[in-house]
């Protein structure tokens, strides 16, 4: 596949091995040469030196490239695969939906009538003792799973709805694990719309660990636009208010998570997520476009394109005025930069398929988290609907359950195999679960392959202004990119 | 123009001269100062001369390209350098070495209990003089247990002459071998006889220590291990599971004028050696050594790094994710974090010996069997 970067530098995206490199004309007629043509064009093309460049490089790179053709795909999961799979892989996280009520009704929330393939806002709330039982048996699991895996850490985090509307329980919650299991060292986090948190829920928060996540979509008039009281009335008073005085006592320890659409003005997301009185920006997300969304029905044709042309005016704003800084320019730090690193340092590049759970897109293993709604039913995710349980707190996990769904998710990649940017997809359940079922990828994804380029644009036109930048995500070991040896004084 | 390494192509710079790492091809080059000086400007995208002849050659070697506008170079690599897709991931155990006797005849000027005397002495059977009480069989069959829920991919068993109570080796090799794909004893060439030999075969790969090379060949080679397979003019009729780990006195690096490193033993690099050396270790890395007396150990020649007692805790807890655990102390020990390997252009394919390195100098992080000075980019004239 090849694509452009804004400079007008050709690049071509190699799918079998996973990375992007420079193209030409005389690149690409090589490439998809067979032994013949290759002999017509060694004898027609004149500049001698370029053709054994390139015939060579594109020798040395077949000699690692994995042969797609010759993947062998497991066989279907068996139940008994499916624990020790847990035990090392698994239990990252379990998520206690505390409460399906919510005192905001956002225009976007998965749970509003936006989505007819989610369930709705009720007010059933979770009870200590189903909360008890979830997490004594999360806890019995990571204890076991210690012995396949001694490098994880418990964690716990409490979701709604609004998980403050329960957050007696959370309280109690809180207590009861740190009581019971003093020596496990858990990390304890949420979300929450920020409108009910008060001095004694900060206090109580911050005593015990929380990282504290609020949302909030920018500056007040996009974020009354979309987070609203069940009267239209805006929340973003409240939620500043609150947030502020919370930054008060620990900045560090909360976050902004912000949402945009079509309508949002990244220049003034920009200016507002980089105030110093905003906690800092953790997270961008685009509402979920899937089945059963109607969401985005409001959004003309012209709302887009204005929204894209105004997204392209934004990166190239960036790139020109320090985009190494990134107090100044938090929403496009973000957006632009932390997202073209997880894009080039993706864990994609010569991966073997061969043999794995999922041999394309980019699902968890099932019960790497384990989100418990408030009758105390296990499902796959907190962001998957309802339809697709995976146990409950009486009878534990669901091993064959678990293994029939990773063998129907299977199914359902019918194009994966011929796709060009396969290697690279990091979709998961979200994009294809229907009421019990999932949709095939050859219905799904049909406009990866252009996203795909716009995405690789970005990141190489990053890259060939400040291609230092791209290494933000990079942890400790790998600063040898920048090629800097920590000792030669530079 | 501007001139750009290929993507499987690295520069690496040292404290004053840098070295190219070609990932596929395997070489690498040492630069001297003008052309690492002239290297580091075009991977910075600084304008180059197309008629440069030291950027010519490179592109003649397949090493780096002109370009007419400044491009991005995405790097060949494995696996993702983002810390989020590491957290939290199970400690991957290559190899963990079961020492389960401390018991022999024997008095080879090599073993162990001699003091440390040659390379690669991690493959040695020694004994030891230190005090402790010897793990029992059943535990060490737990412990076959506790790697196998921790996916280690091989176990070798060594220690002393395990022939004297061969039932307990039995035992545990049979074990072993029903709870991991890939089992090697290490022994010395006299104790092994030829029933033991024969069942022995098909079972494990036995390492075969000696200084004598009679019926085994009279070439002399200090390439250790020697694979039989590939050398059958040493192997003389041993079977087809077994390598040579052959022993001379001629060739130790702890003489003067033998280092470890020296400019004709750079090794060559590959994708793998090149990832794993940039985060972890050499060879401490993804290894675990138990002790006979159940000492948790980062090397079997590291004796007094003693982690802990496995008769006291379970193995799995000296991996968690604390400080003191072995990936913290030793398996991150990257060439980056020994003061004179990170000022080398050469730290991501070079071999490193601690067992060594600190039995010379009593400290973890210092190196001196090594001839490059590299903040002079000079290496030592070899010993006459």
């Amino acid at each position: 596949m090849e694509f452009e970067s804004m400079s007008g530098n050709t690049y071509y995206y190699d799918n079998e091995i996973g990375i992007a490199f420079p193209s030409n004309p005389l690149m690409k007629k090589l490439v998809s040469a067979n032994p013949r043509q290759m002999e017509e064009i060694a004898a027609t093309e004149k500049n001698k030196e370029d053709l054994l460049f390139y015939s060579r490089f594109l020798e040395k790179l077949n000699r690692i490239r994995p042969k797609q053709d010759c993947v062998k795909l497991r066989p279907p999961l068996k139940a008994e695969e499916i624990r020790p799979l847990i035990m090392r892989e698994g239990l990252q996280q379990i998520i206690l939906g505390v409460t399906e009520n919510c005192n905001l009704r956002c225009r976007y929330c998965i749970y509003s009538e936006a989505y007819s393939l989610s369930r709705n806002r009720t007010t059933k709330k979770m009870d200590l003792p189903t909360a008890k039982k979830a997490m004594d048996y999360y806890v019995s699991l990571f204890l076991e799973g210690q012995e396949y895996n001694p490098a994880r850490r418990p964690a716990v985090t409490f979701y709604g709805g609004e998980p403050l509307m329960n957050f007696d329980l959370i309280k109690k919650c809180v207590l009861y694990l740190e009581t019971k299991y003093p020596e496990l060292d858990i990390l304890f986090s949420f979300t929450t719309n920020g409108t009910l948190m008060t001095e004694e829920k900060d206090d109580f928060l911050l005593e015990h660990g929380f990282f504290v996540n609020f949302s909030i979509d920018g500056p007040e008039e996009e974020h009354n636009r979309k987070r609203v009281y069940p009267k239209n009335k805006g929340s973003f008073s409240e939620v500043m208010k609150n947030t502020r005085r919370f930054m008060k006592k620990k900045s560090d320890k909360c976050g902004a998570m912000c949402v945009y659409d079509y309508k949002t003005n990244p220049f003034e997301l920009d200016a507002f997520f980089s105030l110093p009185d905003v906690p800092e920006l953790k997270n961008i997300t685009i509402p979920n476009d899937r089945n059963g969304c109607n969401y985005f029905d409001q959004f003309s044709c012209e709302d887009i394109a204005v929204f894209r042309k105004t997204m392209t005016e934004a990166f190239s704003y960036y790139l020109e005025n320090d985009p190494y800084d990134e107090d100044a320019h938090a929403f496009f730090y973000r957006i632009f930069t932390e997202s073209a690193s997880r894009i080039l340092y993706s864990p994609s590049v010569l991966n073997s398929r061969e043999g794995m759970v999922f041999p394309y897109s980019g699902p968890c293993i099932p019960g790497k988290k384990i989100f418990v709604d408030c009758t105390g039913n296990f499902h796959l995710c907190e962001r998957v609907n309802e339809y697709f349980p995976i146990g409950n707190v009486r009878t534990g996990l669901d091993f064959q359950n678990i293994a029939n769904l990773i063998n129907r998710y299977n199914e359902h990649l019918d194009s994966c195999g011929s796709c060009s940017i396969n290697r690279a997809c990091v979709k998961c359940y979200t994009s294809f679960t229907l009421d019990g079922s999932f949709e095939n990828t050859s219905t799904v994804c049909k406009a990866d392959e252009k996203q795909k380029k716009t995405e690789l644009s970005r990141v190489f036109s990053i890259g060939e202004t400040c291609p230092d930048l791209l290494n933000v995500m990079v942890n400790d070991y790998y600063t040898w990119l920048s090629g800097v040896s920590s000792a030669s004084g530079e | 123009m501007y001139f750009r390494l290929n993507p499987e192509c690295y520069y690496i710079k040292g404290a004053r001269n840098g070295a190219i790492y070609d990932l596929i091809e395997g070489n690498v080059y040492a630069l001297t100062s003008d052309e690492s000086r002239t290297i580091d400007a075009c991977e910075k995208n600084g304008e180059a001369d197309p008629q440069d002849p030291f950027l010519r050659d490179l592109k003649h070697r397949i090493v780096g390209n002109f370009y007419p506008k400044k491009v991005f170079i995405e790097k060949l690599r494995l696996g993702s350098p983002i810390a989020e897709y590491q957290e939290g991931n199970p400690p991957a155990i290559c190899s963990a070495v079961l020492e389960i006797g401390n018991e022999c005849d024997r008095s080879c000027w090599y073993c162990g209990q001699s003091g440390i005397s040659r390379s690669r002495g991690c493959l040695g059977c020694n004994i030891w003089a230190e005090d402790g009480t010897p793990v029992s069989m059943d535990r060490w069959k737990e412990l076959i247990d506790e790697l196998s829920r921790l996916h280690c991919m091989s176990i070798l068993v060594k220690g002393g002459d395990l022939t004297r109570d061969w039932e307990m080796t039995r035992g545990i090799l049979e074990y072993a071998t029903e709870h991991c794909e890939k089992v090697f004893l290490i022994g010395h060439r006299e104790h092994f006889s030829e029933d033991k030999l024969a069942y022995l075969e098909n079972k494990v790969t036995l390492i075969l220590q000696t200084d004598d090379l009679s019926g085994i060949g009279d070439r002399h080679s200090y390439l250790l291990p020697v694979d039989y397979a590939k050398s059958p003019e040493l192997s003389g009729d041993l079977p087809k599971n077994v390598m040579i780990d052959m022993v001379s006195r001629t060739f130790t690096p702890l003489q003067p004028g033998s280092p470890l490193n020296a400019k004709k033993k750079i090794p060559r690099t590959n994708l793998f050696t090149f990832t794993h050396h940039n985060r972890l270790h050499p060879c401490l890395a993804n290894s675990v050594t138990i002790a006979w007396n159940g000492e948790v150990l980062p090397c079997p020649m590291m004796r007094d790094h003693s982690l802990g007692n496995i008769n006291d805790r379970k193995l799995w807890t000296f991996f968690r994710n604390t400080e003191d655990s072995i990936q913290k102390k030793y398996w991150n020990l990257s060439l980056n974090g020994l003061d004179k390997c990170s000022a080398c252009e050469f730290r991501y394919s070079c071999s490193d010996c601690r067992a060594l390195e600190t039995a010379k100098t009593g400290d973890l992080k210092r190196k001196v069997l090594c001839d490059y000075d590299p903040s002079e980019g000079t290496w030592q004239q070899p010993a006459a």
